[in-house]
């Protein structure tokens, strides 16, 4: 083994330089975290900033959405109590042709045939359903046959 | 954001020691690489770097100690006993934290290997001392992995000045031991050739192996390591 002497001497210096040196870096750290610059905090600083931020949007669409919600129930009621109120005989629609409405159905059916294979997801349904009218169309007149009034 | 450093002591303490760490096994690394590459020419010089080599080595492992222990403390962290003793076994950063832990032990075991090299050769101890600067490396992915400060500009630039003197010496160590350097097997002369010496009636007194200082005469002093 070699000298023990110098090694003391020197194991003391070093001791003494490495405990100086632990609490410089310390002193140091604890310097940074103080003035606001330590990595770590201000990472968890940033992360925390942008969770608030995002339940902040979240909390406005939230709310965004119920007011529409409100506004659309509350539309549908107006509605209702409209109907109840005065009925809906005063409206009536224009008559259609008897030869077109016969000839729709087929159209429809085609469209939806041609349109099937294309739109494979459902169709979102609407929360809010319009009291449909119940119309009956009326009976077509039979015309009379013409006569003539000269003779 | 401002805190108050009193409420994260363990773990403020915990980097201090990391980073004391660093350098003095930085420090070891680049002393027994000076050495290994003979570079200090002056007589007596390589017999003054051994002890310093050895203390600041001893500092570092007890910094790493430190460095270790007090994360037990550290109450967000929470790593126990088996965060710091096991690889790959803390939640925080396992990979990077777990290259620690390997590192720690390799750096501990190569260094304190020097203690019981007469028990398993000085041969032998020289081979598996070559790598404490693979557990250096593995120390540094540390650092870089799982360091609070990894992203500062002042530990980068320890880093740099760390790490590139290492890399210097353990390069030029490498080329002297592939047969390029000075000092390399192939351009040692060839030992002459001795005659058998006749056999006497009593065997010869054993001897003793050299002091680990005091190479026999004429033996070259950077065969130790």
């Amino acid at each position: 083994m070699f000298a023990r002497e110098p090694l003391s001497r020197r194991t003391l210096a070093v001791v003494a330089s490495t405990t100086a040196l632990f609490i410089v870096v310390l002193v140091l750290l604890s310097a940074q975290m103080a003035s606001g610059h330590d990595p770590a905090l201000s990472a968890n600083a940033r992360r925390a900033k942008s969770q608030r931020h995002q339940a902040a949007v979240d909390a406005r669409a939230a709310a965004a959405r119920a007011q529409i919600e409100a506004q659309v129930q509350a539309e549908a009621q107006a509605q209702q109590q409209y109907d109840e109120n005065y009925g809906n005989d005063g409206y009536v629609p224009p008559a259609q042709d008897p030869q077109q409405q016969a000839v729709q159905p087929q159209d429809q059916q085609s469209q939806q045939q041609n349109v099937q294979p294309q739109a494979q997801a459902p169709a979102p349904q609407p929360q809010y359903q319009a009291p449909v009218p119940q119309y009956q169309a009326p009976a077509p007149q039979q015309q009379a046959p013409l006569q003539s009034t000269t003779s | 954001m401002s805190a108050n450093p009193l409420h994260y002591g363990w773990w403020l303490a915990s980097r201090s020691a990391g980073i004391v760490a660093l350098l003095c096994v930085t420090g070891s690394v680049i002393l027994g690489l000076v050495m290994a590459n003979n570079l200090p020419r002056r007589a007596g010089a390589k017999a003054r770097l051994r002890p310093m080599h050895e203390a600041i080595a001893l500092a570092g492992l007890v910094a790493l100690a430190v460095h270790g222990l007090s994360l037990l403390g550290d109450p967000w962290l929470k790593p126990g006993i088996t965060g710091i003793a096991i690889p790959f076994s803390s939640h925080y950063r396992p990979l990077y934290t777990g290259i620690g832990v390997i590192a720690g032990y390799g750096i501990a075991l190569l260094g304190l290997s020097f203690y019981v090299r007469r028990q398993i050769g000085a041969r032998r101890w020289r081979q598996i001392h070559r790598f404490t600067v693979a557990a250096y490396a593995l120390a540094i992915v540390h650092v870089l992995g799982a360091g609070t400060d990894a992203g500062q500009r002042w530990l980068e630039v320890i880093l740099l000045a760390s790490v590139v003197p290492v890399a210097i010496l353990f390069a030029m160590r490498v080329l002297s031991g592939t047969g390029t350097g000075p000092g390399s097997p192939a351009r040692r002369p060839a030992p002459p050739a001795r005659r058998p010496a006749p056999r006497a009636s009593t065997p010869p007194p054993r001897r003793t192996l050299p002091e680990y200082d005091a190479p026999a005469p004429g033996e070259r002093v950077r065969d130790l390591f």
